[in-house]
């Protein structure tokens, strides 16, 4: 967990009121990290065209181009401007909504990305519900089960399942619910739920299957830390409920290390999500990013990845946030 | 045995099964009562088996892997030492009180006060509302701006308010028995002795025994009636504060003579000689043999640790040659 | 560790069983990689036999849909994949503890601010993304997947070391030996650098079974090596096409690729065990 950095606010409080100024100072501070962090995923995304050996404007018009017509392209793409003056409309047009246009079909970039990203989401979604349904109760069985055996068993196989290629189980899964079962469709997509449902599960399940191990095996660490505390014995003496005492008393106080390591696995997620809908011929936005890099449509890679960059910035803000929000013993000292 | 007794361990054996060595034994040969509105201090170091015999009492064994292996736990009559889970679920949050060690994780994080107290008079059959309740219970504990702190969670009070908090939730269900295991530990001593206040002034007011752990001798000499000394898992010496004046086994007089806030200025501190035996490693015959400094040869001889030895409810003493201690020191 | 020495040795050490274990099938791996293309009679790479023939005895693990030998052609594939990614990882590896032990050491406030922010920028896209995009801007194959490689991990190994230098930069042997007056590259070679990079080496680890898996997708995804070479990711892809006629040409590859995983993560797993060991002793 040394990745779940940054600043904890280390005071001694007393008062809801200097608990307060507590929040709100940490909430700005996560907040201008996340600014300058997404900032200077912009100027990455930005710089990252220019890593291509080869004059884009050529590619994008192909072998026959006129030089007339390379100029006019260049001019029209604001590429006969210095670099500076270059990024400064590019940042200037991110604000207005404008990533650029594909160089070869006729669509903005804000277009793709409006039209496939949902599905992608869907996606993600499903798979972080996926991922959540089997880690609590595996956690919470693990971490109640006194065989040590079991805990051994459990440390080995999510050592092992991490180890395992996501998109090799898409293919096996493909094979087994597909082609063998009929379960689920090889390809196809119809948009909407629940008719999408039908589509997603399998690549949503496969893909949760990088999720499950991490999040259950640090959220049997924290039960464990919990399980150790003594106001889970007075739980137990007050006689506490059961559903009640599993939800106050051990997932409720475990969970804050969980929801932000799961805010950090976004980015984890987006990149199997692409590989499951290149699998799977679902037209989320990582599909359309595959056709981009084979096609050489430079505007598109450029845009889909700096809004998946964005993306990522966004969720580890909002985790962290939640993650404070939830563990009400960070402020002690 | 002349009066009735509201609790009685009786030849506790507690231990640590484990599925491929031996049964690890933590708790053997403890023995002591407490009488109604009785306050009992129960005295050892760490490891001597004080919280265990504490957790047998509370039916909190079981979650850490620990069992009862013989004797009685006799609350009422009724042995707690061999309650079924279904059993324990009528007796849990009525008639025996808890207050936890450390008061600063205590309380659950992630509940207010509110919640809590209420969680702790689900069983209670006191009179009003929930919220009425409350407000009376806080307000016993000496809590004041009361609807303030209801809405607050733990990490918002003192370690001083949070054990407050603590005992107040303990009286909730109005209980004959308070345990309190270390109340006081990781509390400044100004804290420390207003908790002890408070803890007196709940037996005076409403007649409730209480059991209150403790490392600290001089504390419990302070406030607690009758006095049990653990060591190595068994009581070896339990008797009212006034007789250990005089004490009657050789660990209480070590215990004694350790004791900063008696020990004449200038002298040297006498600590106790060696470690108390790990868990596990208990040698045969008397517990305390190997530190003690009366040590006679047939100490060691006898398989089992010594039985207390006296009438229950006098001083009672499991040293073998007590004799030896009644001359001047 | 002379304590545990002297002590007779009834159990193994900690972390023998995943180091062990993780070793034999990595030697195994490669020790097929090294002697089955060239004891096996088939080509891997060149079209003829029988197409999608099922595993027998002759051909064991059947053939793919040109008639090749998939046998053959998996442990064709090992030092492809195992060097691809040794060397995706080694490069980010040395760089990023250099850079970010130079940054955690450094007292320019100004260059720590800008190359923190780029490490930060960098370390935001979702790995996976970032090399397919790289690999988009600087075309496809195993030297593109290297550099791709390079270019976005020495980020998250340089965040590491920049932690981990920031703390061994306090300690006080460094301190002892900047009285002492040794030179400021002795001091950051012989004491801080070895500090850090036990760090760095141990992430190192933990990124190999990523970064192996990384190389195989991109293959799968036809980013990798061109045909006809073996490569598991790519033979897995080709595999995929025909998936409805044969299972073998994919499920092989694929198993292939698992078995490096888990080896690699019982090797990580014992070697983490192991350091807990010798530092709680």
């Amino acid at each position: 967990m040394a990745e779940v950095s940054g600043p904890s606010a280390i005071v001694e409080v007393d008062t809801t009121d200097r608990n307060r100024a507590a929040l709100r100072r940490m909430f700005y501070g996560r907040f201008l990290r996340s600014l300058s962090v997404g900032f200077w995923v912009m100027v990455i995304a930005f710089l990252m065209i220019r890593l291509s050996p080869g004059d884009p404007v050529r590619i994008a018009l192909g072998s026959e181009a006129t030089e007339a017509s390379v100029a006019e392209m260049r001019h029209k793409l604001g590429l006969d401007q210095s670099v500076f003056s270059q990024f400064f409309h590019y940042f200037v047009n991110i604000f207005k909504g404008d990533l650029g246009y594909s160089y070869f079909s006729n669509r903005t970039v804000t277009s793709v990305v409006t039209t496939h990203l949902p599905v992608t989401l869907q996606i993600i979604a499903l798979s972080i519900f996926l991922g959540i349904l089997l880690a609590i109760p595996i956690a919470l069985f693990i971490a109640q089960s006194k065989n040590q055996l079991t805990t051994y068993l459990f440390r080995a196989f999510t050592s092992v399942s991490l180890a395992l290629p996501g998109f090799f189980l898409a293919v096996v899964g493909l094979y087994a619910f597909g082609i063998k079962l009929h379960w689920a469709p090889a390809a196809g997509y119809e948009p909407g739920f629940p008719g999408n449902l039908k589509y997603i599960w399998l690549p949503a399940l496969v893909n949760c299957g990088s999720l499950v191990p991490v999040l259950s095996r640090v959220l049997h660490s924290s039960l464990m830390d919990t399980l150790d505390e003594e106001f889970v014995e007075t739980g137990v003496i007050r006689g506490v409920k059961k559903i009640r005492f599993y939800w106050s008393y051990l997932l409720r106080p475990s969970l804050a290390p969980t929801v932000v390591l799961l805010s950090y696995m976004i980015g984890v997620m987006i990149g199997g999500t692409v590989i499951m809908e290149t699998i799977f011929s679902l037209p989320g936005i990582g599909r359309e990013l595959i056709t981009a890099v084979d096609s050489r449509d430079y505007p598109v890679v450029q845009g889909i990845v700096m809004v998946f960059g964005l993306i990522v910035v966004f969720f580890s803000f909002i985790g962290d946030l939640l993650g404070y929000l939830l563990d009400r013993r960070v402020t002690l000292s | 045995m002349n009066e009735k007794k509201l609790l009685e361990i009786i030849d506790l054996k507690i231990g640590i099964p484990h599925p491929r060595r031996e049964t690890l034994i933590i708790v053997d040969n403890a023995n002591f009562d407490i009488g109604y509105g009785e306050m009992l201090g129960i005295v050892g170091e760490s490891g001597s088996g004080k919280t265990m015999v504490c957790r047998s009492m509370i039916g909190t064994l079981e979650r850490r892997g620990a069992k009862v292996l013989g004797g009685q736990v006799l609350f009422e009559g009724q042995d707690l030492a061999h309650a079924s889970e279904s059993q324990w679920k009528k007796l849990r949050g009525k008639s025996i009180g808890y207050v936890p060690q450390s008061a600063l994780a205590g309380p659950n994080p992630v509940l207010t006060i509110q919640a809590q107290l209420a969680e702790a008079l689900q069983k209670s059959d006191g009179k009003g509302s929930i919220a009425e309740q409350s407000t009376r219970l806080l307000d016993l504990v000496k809590i004041r701006r009361i609807d303030t702190v209801l809405k607050q969670y733990p990490n918002q009070l003192s370690g001083g308010m949070r054990q407050r908090v603590m005992i107040a939730c303990a009286l909730a269900s109005e209980p004959k028995l308070l345990i309190a295991d270390e109340p006081t530990t990781g509390l400044d001593v100004t804290v420390q002795s207003q908790i002890m206040e408070l803890l007196k002034e709940i037996r005076r007011e409403f007649g409730t025994s209480i059991i209150l752990i403790s490392h600290d001798l001089a504390l419990i000499d302070d406030v607690c009636d009758r006095v049990a000394v653990m060591h190595a898992g068994a009581t070896v010496d339990v008797g009212s504060i006034a007789e250990h004046v005089i004490p009657r086994h050789p660990y209480t007089i070590a215990l004694t003579q350790s004791r900063i806030d008696i020990a004449e200025p200038g002298s040297e501190l006498v600590t106790i000689l060696g470690n108390a035996p790990s868990v596990g490693e208990w040698p045969t015959g008397c517990r305390f043999a190997e530190r003690c400094i009366f040590r006679q040869s047939d100490c060691s001889d006898g398989v089992s640790h010594p039985p207390l030895l006296g009438e229950r409810g006098s001083h009672q003493s499991a040293c073998l040659h007590t004799e030896l201690l009644e001359g001047p020191r | 560790m002379t304590i545990v020495n002297a002590k007779p040795r009834k159990r193994m050490r900690e972390g023998s069983f995943g180091l062990y274990t993780g070793f034999s099938m990595i030697f195994a791996l490669i020790l097929g990689g090294a002697i089955i293309p060239w004891l096996s009679k088939y080509d891997p790479n060149s079209p003829g036999g029988t197409p999608i023939a099922a595993p027998s005895g002759a051909h064991w693990f059947g053939t793919d849909l040109l008639g090749r030998d998939v046998f053959t052609r998996v442990f064709d594939a090992v030092f492809i994949d195992l060097g691809t990614a040794i060397i995706g990882v080694s490069i980010p590896l040395v760089v990023g503890t250099i850079v970010g032990t130079l940054l955690g050491i450094s007292r320019n406030k100004r260059v720590n601010s800008v190359v923190g922010s780029i490490i930060d920028g960098i370390n935001a896209f979702p790995f996976l993304i970032f090399v397919i995009a790289m690999i988009a801007f600087i075309g496809p194959g195993i030297p593109s997947i290297i550099l791709a490689l390079s270019l976005v991990n020495w980020a998250r190994y340089a965040r590491v070391a920049r932690t981990r230098a920031v703390v061994v930069n306090q300690q006080g042997y460094v301190e002892a030996a900047r009285i002492l007056g040794f030179s400021k590259v002795r001091i950051l070679f012989k004491h801080i650098i070895p500090n850090v990079s036990s760090e760095t080496r141990a992430y190192a680890l933990s990124d190999f079974i990523i970064v192996i898996i990384a190389v195989a997708a991109l293959s799968f995804l036809g980013m990798g090596t061109p045909p006809p070479q073996a490569e598991w990711g790519a033979m897995i892809h080709d595999g995929t096409q025909i998936l409805a006629l044969a299972w073998w040409p994919t499920i092989f590859p694929g198993l292939a690729l698992c078995w490096a995983g888990v080896a690699i993560a019982f090797v990580a797993e014992g070697m983490q065990r192991r350091l807990r060991e010798t530092n709680t002793k």
